[in-house]
Formats: structure tokens, C-alpha cells, sequence
């Protein structure tokens, strides 16, 4: 590597260390592992409510596994569906294990959590379920996924920066998006953060390549900071929040702004340098370091 | 059977379980608590916005402390300190008055965002809820900004509560909000959390404002996922971390959650509103409070002989709605098995409330409650609008279909 490219490359490890944006250290001994699927209705049943658009899949599956120091501290199972014929339903992991009964609303819609103890012995821990689905009262799948089997975070393959430049100049910001591996599958990320915001009214809207994907809010010292990811609840930021679905290829994000959901003016927009495989490789070792003295 | 019918002693029993000492069936297992606290900081005059130009950004400051501890043991802990628009440089935080914790530099807006955690926090401040007085000093060691953390503790029993069911010209969205005030040791700590579901109009995302006698505003924005679903908790203490998704409470527009009046879910756009809540006031006259507790017994099909039960009803007036619970304890089960709670009401219909599984030593514990704010909260499904209308409860083996307990609400309630 050029020494001018590795000042680069440092400078920009520099950058993301001084603006905070990495994930807990994984020096702090605190492992998450935790995946989200999708689960896909084989045919078995169709939405008995035909007035708005429904998805042609109708539930998500989230298993989530907390460990400090090896020891698990926290896990759950998490199922929604979504537009089932409202009733009863049970939840079957792993081909031939009922792990619990659920009633819809009325719009077919329920959000089932089994965390702790509360989840049954011969699926714990959670990673141990691979086959996850929703039956009726025949038995026959209404909903299935399949977990691929998430571990803790690698090193990130993908990462890419923006500094956010506003035409006021004590506005500041940075965006960052990160891919890693967890395990078999992938965890996408994009990190805002943005101070000096004193303007009204919030939120401030946020957009990624001209469309509005969240907003952002600024606590008492004008400072906002969130996490799109595909696992919001990791723990890794105060605000997480789903990933748009229109951007599951974060790669694709060229360019972000915050605005004013008014008026639309943009206070700050930035755009993205893509950090090359090799910068990134490099760039693990930071996960290690403290975050003390940022600034 | 109506409160007032409950003896006394009964009454004093029912109250001690109504919050928090009856463990859910995870909570049992929840052994996890995060205590934590945010305080702005004060100038002391020493500094006072460099940038004149900027008139709507004040010297100011915030501080956090945040300990997390599982089963005592801290598993995780920090101080994290804010700051803006202090004159460019270098500066230093100090701890109790002695306690250098770490030194700074601002970027050239005089803004900095420092965070300490774990072992780099200073032993004599560990844990940090020793921290009272925390200030930011500059290169002089002069104070410019301070401030007293009042002394942070695990969250307490709720002393407010507040619920506004949304709803839609479109009847498939549905959603509900709902407040909480807390005492954290000898602070307090508001929520609010708002849940959306079957959301498929777009664009996302969906912006969330509140509406009290003297405010008009929007707090933040909530992102559904692809079922529509989605969820945000405004707090004062964002990173808590007991919400996937929580957002700071704007509490110098709101600073008393009770005086929420509307919620309303709408688009950014054409500000349409999707959905619509109101935190209605309801008189003492028209709730009905009633509290029960139901001794469940093994059936004649029993396979589980040593199998025990207690299920505890309740309805409990709230500062604008009727909460109703109930809270079911079993044990003697066969470990890791796994029981439907099934109840029967006045009309006959049946409803499966949800399925509990036997711990390693045979217990298990859950509640039900169409008011959830921690964690370990089951929302009561839909079907169940009225729980004192409930007359029989059974707990079934989730493979067998084999009821192995079985009670009866006493026909007097």
C-alpha cells in the first residue's frame, strides 16, 4: 500500500473513531448474536382482508442471544405475522417443537415475544432453532423461514463515510454505513449523527439518495445520533431503527441529507466515500479501542 | 366482586402483587437492571456562546450515567458528556469535586460528545452512581459548565399511566399509545410509547406528533418494518435500552407526559393523518374495579399430579383507562413442557391467552395485561376486551390437549 493511501485510510479510521460511530467494542466482553428473517406463507392461506395491499410474505422471526464474559445474560424468540384469518395459531421451531399458541387480532396481526425463561428448554439456546413456523389449528404451516444462523459480528466488508456539510457553518454531521458478517447471514448498517442542530421545528428528516427514510430528533445540546440496521435491537445505539427495505443494498447509498419536513429545505447533505475491502480489513483493529476522549 | 367487597387483608395482598412483585414468566429469569440518569448542565457564566452569529445555539451541556447489572454483577457502565458551543479548545471533566475523569478537545464549534465506559472510568467513580456533581472545566480549570445528578436507581412502580387506542379511517391500522411516569431513586423518568401495526400506506416514514393544551408538535418519526409494524418509545432516558427503538422525549415541549392530550400518526407529505389517539379522561364512577384470585386444581385426566396454579384477575383504574391483568403462577410442572392458558367467559367463547413452559424446577410464571411497558409484559389478546368477564381458566399441555388444571371464577365477583 502507498503511504499516501494507508494516511488516507488511517485518517478515515481517525474520522470514524472521532465521531463515534463504531459499535460497542468488542472488547467489552458483550457478545450479541441475533438474526431476522423472513417468513413466507407456502400457499396454505390467503389474507381474508382484501381492502389494502398485502405482502406477499406475511412474517418476521427474530432470535436474539445476549452473552457477557460467555455467560448469557439475555434471550429471546420474536414472531409477528401480519393479515393471517384471525384465530389461534401456534408457533413450531425446528420441525416437531410447539413452542407456543397465540391469538390474532381481528386483522390477523400478532407480535408474540418468548424471552428468558419463557422459552422452552429443548430450544435453548434460541440459535439452536433453524426451522422456524406458524401452524393453524390443522397443523399445516401457514408461515415458515428458516434462520441461517447468525454469530457475533465480524470484521465489517464494506464500509463507507459522509461528512455531512450544511450551508450554516456550525451544523455539523457524519454518516457512516457499515456491512458485516454475522455468522451465515449479513448485517447492514448506516449511522447518522449530526450537532449543532438548533433550528425548528424537529424532527429533522433524513434522506438517503432523495428519499425520506427516517427522522432524526436532537436532544438539549443540538446533538442527534441513529442506527438504520437490519437488526435493530442489537444494542449497539440508543436509537435503532429497521433498515428502509428499499435500501436493502446499502452499498447502493450514495448520498444522504437532513431536511426539514416542512419546507424541505436541506440543512446538511453529504456524500459517501466508499472505505476499499483492504482500508476495512484494516480497520478492525479499532473495534478494540476505547471510545474515551472522542473529540 | 367489586373492590370494596374485598376484605382488607386480601385487599393489602392484591396490592402488594399488582405491580412488579409478581415476576412474569421471563421476568423471573430477567435478572438484568439498568440504572441511569441525564442531566443537563448549567454555565457558571465563565463562557457564554462564542458564536453570537449563532443566536439559537447556547453554551450548554448534558451528562449521562449509565450502569448496567445482571444478576449484580456490572456488566456495563458509562458516563457520557455532552456539549456545545463552548469556546474552541481544551477542556477537562471533573467528578465530585476532585475526580478528573478526562480531558477533551472540542471540534471548532466548541462541541464535543466524550464517552467513558468501564475500565476506563476512574475506580474511585465506580460504579458511576457515585457521580453527584459533574463539571466541565476549562484549560484555566475554571468551571463553565456544572451540574448534580440527583441519584439515579432501577425503575420503580409506575405513579402514572396513561393509554389512547389509535385508530383509522382505515380500519386494518391499528395501533396504541401509551405513557408511563417513574420514579428512578430521586428522579423520575417519563415514557412514551406508541406502536403502530398493518401501517402499508406509503411513504415511510411516519412522522408522530403530540398534542397538549399548549403544544402542537412533532416529536420524531416511527419506521414500520415489513409487516407494517413498527414501534418508538420517546423518553427522557433514551438507551435504557428496554425499547428497540427509543427516541428522546422533548421534555421542554412536553415536560409532564400526562398533558399528552392527542396522538396522531401522519404522513410528512400531504399531512394526512393515518391514525389518531386520545388520551381520554374517565371518571372514577365509571370504572369498575374488581380483583380476584383463582385456585386452580388438577382435573380427573390429570397426568401431572403434583402440578399447582394460582391465577390472579384484576382491573385497577389508571389515570385514563381501566387496566386489566391477569397474572397466572404455576408449578409441579414437568420441566420444559409447554401449557396453553385457556379461558372460558360468560358467553361460553374461549380464548387462548398464551403458553407458558415449565422451568428447570417445574415453574412457571406470566402476565397478561392490556397495558405492557417492561419488557417482560404479554399484551392480552384483542378478543379478551373485559377480563372480569372471564368465568373459567384452564391449563391444557400444549402437545396432549390434556387439561391438567382447571378453576372457576367465584360467580360473586
Amino acid at each position: 500500500m502507498k503511504i499516501s493511501n494507508l494516511i488516507i485510510s488511517l485518517s478515515i479510521v481517525a474520522l470514524i473513531l472521532a465521531s463515534g460511530v463504531m459499535p460497542k467494542s468488542s472488547a467489552m466482553a458483550s457478545d450479541v448474536i441475533e438474526e431476522t428473517i423472513n417468513l413466507s406463507a407456502p400457499g396454505a392461506q390467503k389474507s381474508s382482508l382484501s381492502a389494502i395491499a398485502q405482502p406477499s410474505k406475511s412474517g418476521v422471526a427474530r432470535i436474539r442471544i445476549e452473552y457477557f464474559k460467555g455467560i448469557e445474560i439475555e434471550e429471546y424468540l420474536n414472531v409477528q405475522v401480519a393479515f393471517l384469518s384471525p384465530g389461534s395459531y401456534r408457533i413450531r421451531a425446528n420441525g416437531n417443537i410447539i413452542v407456543y399458541t397465540f391469538t390474532t387480532d381481528s386483522t390477523g396481526a400478532a407480535n408474540v415475544t418468548l424471552k428468558d425463561n419463557a422459552v422452552p428448554l429443548n430450544i435453548q439456546p434460541v440459535t439452536t432453532v433453524r426451522l422456524l413456523e406458524v401452524i393453524n389449528s390443522s397443523g399445516d404451516a401457514v408461515l415458515s423461514g428458516r434462520f441461517a444462523g447468525a454469530a457475533p459480528p465480524g470484521k465489517p466488508t464494506a464500509i463507507a463515510t459522509a461528512n455531512l456539510v450544511a450551508t450554516e457553518k456550525y451544523i455539523r454531521g457524519s454518516a457512516q454505513y457499515i456491512v458485516r458478517p454475522i455468522g451465515n447471514t449479513v448485517e447492514r448498517l448506516l449511522v447518522i449523527e449530526i450537532w449543532n442542530m438548533h433550528w425548528s421545528p424537529q424532527p429533522y428528516m433524513i434522506g438517503i439518495n432523495g428519499t425520506a427514510i427516517g427522522a432524526v430528533v436532537v436532544n438539549h445540546v443540538a446533538r442527534g445520533k441513529m442506527a438504520f440496521m437490519t437488526n435493530p435491537g442489537r444494542h449497539d445505539y440508543d436509537q435503532e431503527v429497521p433498515l428502509n427495505s428499499q435500501f436493502t443494498d446499502i452499498s447502493q447509498i450514495r448520498t444522504i441529507e437532513i431536511f426539514d419536513h416542512d419546507s424541505k429545505s436541506v440543512f446538511a447533505r453529504g456524500k459517501f466515500t466508499i472505505i476499499t475491502s483492504s482500508s476495512a480489513r484494516q480497520q478492525a483493529p479499532v473495534k478494540l479501542s476505547s471510545r474515551k476522549g472522542l473529540h | 366482586m367489586r373492590l370494596t367487597k374485598i376484605n382488607l387483608p386480601f385487599l393489602t395482598l392484591v396490592s402488594s402483587l399488582l405491580f412488579g412483585s409478581l415476576p412474569s414468566a421471563t421476568a423471573s429469569a430477567y435478572s438484568s437492571d439498568v440504572t441511569m440518569e441525564t442531566i443537563k448542565l448549567k454555565i457558571t457564566g465563565v463562557q457564554n456562546n462564542p458564536h453570537p452569529a449563532v443566536v439559537l445555539v447556547p453554551t450548554t451541556g448534558i451528562a449521562r450515567i449509565r450502569v448496567e447489572r445482571f444478576k449484580g454483577m456490572i456488566i456495563e457502565q458509562d458516563i457520557n458528556v455532552q456539549v456545545a458551543s463552548l469556546t474552541p479548545g481544551n477542556y477537562s471533566i471533573r467528578a465530585n469535586g476532585s475526580i478528573i475523569v478526562t480531558s477533551f478537545k472540542t471540534d471548532s464549534t466548541g462541541a464535543a460528545d466524550v464517552m467513558i465506559r468501564d475500565e476506563a472510568i476512574p475506580q474511585s467513580i465506580q460504579p458511576v452512581t457515585k457521580v453527584s456533581l459533574i463539571e466541565v472545566l476549562d484549560s484555566s480549570r475554571r468551571v463553565v459548565l456544572t451540574g448534580r445528578f440527583k441519584g439515579a436507581s432501577v425503575p420503580g412502580r409506575p405513579t402514572i399511566m396513561g393509554r389512547a387506542e389509535l385508530t383509522s379511517s382505515d380500519k386494518n391500522i391499528k395501533g396504541v399509545a401509551r405513557y408511563v411516569v417513574r420514579p428512578i431513586g430521586n428522579a423520575v423518568e417519563q415514557l412514551v410509547i406508541v406502536e403502530i401495526h398493518n401501517m402499508y400506506l406509503r411513504p415511510q416514514p411516519y412522522l408522530v406528533r403530540f398534542i397538549s393544551s399548549t403544544q402542537n408538535r412533532a416529536l420524531g418519526a416511527i419506521t414500520v418494518n415489513r409487516l407494517g409494524r413498527g414501534i418508538i418509545v420517546f423518553t427522557t432516558n433514551p438507551g435504557r435500552n428496554e425499547f428497540d427503538c427509543e427516541a428522546r422525549l422533548a421534555d421542554d415541549r412536553f415536560p409532564r407526559v400526562q398533558d399528552i392530550r392527542v396522538i396522531e400518526i401522519y404522513d410528512r407529505d400531504t399531512l394526512r393523518v393515518f391514525a389518531r389517539g386520545q388520551f381520554k379522561r374517565v371518571t372514577p364512577t365509571d370504572i369498575k374495579e374488581m380483583a380476584t384470585a383463582i385456585e386452580l386444581s388438577g382435573t380427573q385426566a390429570e397426568s401431572i399430579s403434583q402440578a399447582q396454579g394460582r391465577i390472579r384477575i384484576m382491573t385497577r383504574a389508571r389515570d385514563n383507562f381501566v387496566e386489566g391483568r391477569i397474572d397466572v403462577a404455576l408449578n409441579g410442572l414437568n420441566s420444559g413442557d409447554v401449557f396453553d392458558i385457556e379461558a372460558e367467559f360468560d358467553d361460553g367463547t374461549t380464548v387462548i391467552l398464551g403458553s407458558v413452559t415449565g422451568d428447570a424446577d417445574g415453574s412457571s410464571r406470566v402476565r397478561f395485561t392490556n397495558f405492557p411497558y417492561r419488557q417482560w409484559d404479554t399484551l392480552l389478546p384483542e378478543p379478551v376486551q373485559d377480563v372480569t368477564l372471564i368465568r373459567k381458566l384452564t391449563i391444557r399441555n400444549i402437545n396432549t390437549g390434556e387439561a391438567i388444571l382447571r378453576g372457576t371464577v367465584n360467580s360473586d365477583r
